[in-house]
């Protein structure tokens, strides 16, 4: 349940540098994609993108992460 | 015929709505949070049918068009950061509510950091900024019922509105607005995609759509200094509120495991898809539908369905927009009374407090239909005023999961300030060069938090709810360890409750 540090890496730091830094750097650009803004472009991929990068870290890290690891019923694992 | 398909819409709803009545137990935590049942479609449905309003349907095609490319950017993009907070944040947020019996966040706080304090601002902070939202959703409910072309006075248009709203919660509670999102949620994307597939059916093409959405203005590209700090801050700040939102929390605290709102969250960007359709007619309406100004961007949407649509698909699109304004403040009117008569009138015995929490709906209705009616806004600076104060919770919420030496009155004051703060920038209207004003304030409420840290520091930490794996296994040698190193630590704490602190 406790957040994975290479979950977070890839669920929330790649979403967040890649939308931040292209919304900076494709913000003005007047290049177009088949007539669609470039900008418009990036930020519709990353839709399904961040939808992947979360499929890919609930495959590796978080979907057997034990989800009951800190309910108060089982404390016996601390005590090993 | 117009009429006919839009109340059609409403009934579909109405009677599911009625149907959800069976099955719903009789206490109040059914009311309220579903008994904590709800699998991850429903969750899915349910977060999905709040998060996307009317203020999508509407709001989003009248901010483009009034605003341009920043507009769509902060937009969905705070939108589309929130899920990956909402991933890793839920599960926790899930797990504390679950152990405090809570279904409210300040519910949260009062049973983790034992602060009335804390409790009564963050109830206080969330009742005060969710009326903006009720006035998103009645200013989109006028809208789409304009759209009808009745001729109503917008009196009456949003006394129609909150009527049907009230019955939906009065029926049911939250199963009300779970099971209508079903319908809603198929309204809302039939609305889109459909109005979207007339632009596309006229004698145009993307290419030109583009072309002449830039005729006069810019409306394609965000300008550096001013719209692009507009947007990026508005983005980054609103994506830190996103799930602060009382309703959204709601929501998760009925679902029935941690694993489930995690998993939840996956699937969340795919439906963004629906956006690319909503940007095709927003810029189509600027060339389609000239000369809105001011709250009548608004219209943008609505009057491209009327002017494209046959008669019975415009009640229908209208119906299913209006049927999503109808959804949230049907959720926002129950969290606002769970808000105060759980939070605020506290000592309400169990029967007397269904009833007061629907006198407590009325007067946030009433407040919300005056403020509408008074004042018409744009809907996206609606969207906006209610996160100025809703993000300010996320400084309680960051400290309740690390935990702190914060003492929760001074958690409480930096929440206060901080939405003090926004509403003094907000009424004074100082300009601050595009920032959000929201931005100033959490930093004033994370500087008051600091400042009392360092000034007047709470004896002990409060307990986090993040725990790193490392201090379980070795929990009670750290404890140990960290008594005999701390010589203010005048009473030894017994090992045993050290394991629960670190394992709950």
């Amino acid at each position: 349940m406790n957040p994975n540090p290479k979950s977070m890496l890839i669920v929330l730091g790649i979403p967040l540098v890649a939308l931040t830094a292209g919304v900076l750097f494709l913000g003005g650009s007047t290049a177009t994609i088949f007539s669609v803004p470039v900008l418009f472009v990036f930020v519709f991929a990353l839709f399904p993108i961040t939808s992947a990068l979360m499929a890919i870290a609930w495959r590796l890290y978080d979907r057997d992460a034990d989800y009951e690891e800190d309910s108060a019923t089982a404390p016996s694992e601390a005590t090993k | 015929m117009i009429v006919v398909t839009f109340v059609l819409v409403l009934l579909v709803a109405l009677g599911l709505g009625i149907y959800s009545r069976r099955g719903a137990g009789k206490t109040t935590a059914d009311f309220l949070v579903g008994g904590r049942k709800f699998g991850g479609i429903l969750l899915f449905i349910l977060v999905v049918g709040e998060v996307y309003s009317i203020g999508t349907v509407i709001g989003f095609p009248g901010g483009v068009y009034a605003e341009g490319a920043g507009f769509a950017i902060w937009f969905m993009g705070y939108i589309l950061l929130g899920y990956p907070i909402g991933y890793f944040l839920l599960p926790l947020l899930w797990k504390v509510g679950r152990k405090h019996n809570a279904m409210t966040l300040p519910d949260i706080f009062r049973g983790h950091f034992n602060s009335r304090a804390l409790e009564l601002a963050a109830a206080l902070v969330s009742v005060v900024f969710l009326i903006p939202w009720a006035q998103l959703q009645l200013t989109g409910l006028t809208v789409a019922l304009n759209g009808l072309g009745l001729g109503f006075t917008p009196l009456v248009t949003v006394l129609v509105g909150v009527s049907i709203a009230l019955i939906f919660v009065m029926l049911s509670g939250i199963r009300a607005p779970a099971y209508v999102s079903y319908v809603k949620d198929f309204a809302l994307i039939f609305a889109i995609v459909v109005v979207a597939v007339f632009v596309l059916g006229q004698n145009t093409s993307i290419p030109k759509i583009m072309a002449d959405a830039n005729v006069g203005s810019a409306h394609t590209t965000i300008a550096a200094g001013r719209p692009m700090i507009h947007t990026v801050s508005t983005m980054l700040f609103q994506a830190v509120g996103f799930f602060m939102f009382p309703f959204v929390i709601q929501a998760i605290l009925s679902s029935k495991s941690a694993k489930t709102v995690r998993k939840t969250q996956i699937g969340m960007p795919i439906y963004m898809l629906m956006y690319p359709f909503l940007m095709i007619t927003a810029y189509f309406a600027i060339s389609a539908v000239p000369g809105l100004k001011g709250p009548d961007t608004n219209l943008a949407f609505i009057e491209v369905a009327r002017r494209l649509l046959p008669d019975w698909l415009v009640g229908v699109v209208a119906g299913g927009a209006a049927l999503c304004a109808i959804v949230v403040l049907a959720a926002s009117s129950l969290v606002i009374g769970t808000l105060v008569s759980r939070n605020v009138l506290t000592g309400v015995k169990e029967e007397k407090q269904k009833s007061l929490v629907r006198v407590i709906i009325a007067i946030y209705l009433a407040v919300s239909i005056v403020l509408t009616l008074v004042f018409p806004n744009l809907m996206g600076a609606l969207i906006n005023t209610s996160y100025y104060g809703i993000t300010q919770l996320a400084v309680a919420v960051v400290l309740l999961i690390a935990g702190s030496r914060v003492r929760p009155s001074n958690i409480a004051a930096g929440l206060l300030a901080g939405a003090a703060t926004a509403v003094g920038i907000y009424l004074s209207g100082a300009d601050l060069g595009g920032l959000n004003i929201g931005v100033p304030s959490l930093a004033v409420n994370v500087a008051i938090v600091v400042i009392g840290r360092l000034v007047w520091p709470a004896k002990q930490a409060s307990e986090a709810v993040w725990v790193r794996k490392k201090h379980r296994l070795t929990a009670q040698f750290s404890a140990v360890a960290l008594d005999a190193a701390d010589p203010k630590s005048s009473q030894p704490v017994p090992v045993s409750d050290n394991v629960l602190t670190h394992e709950v």
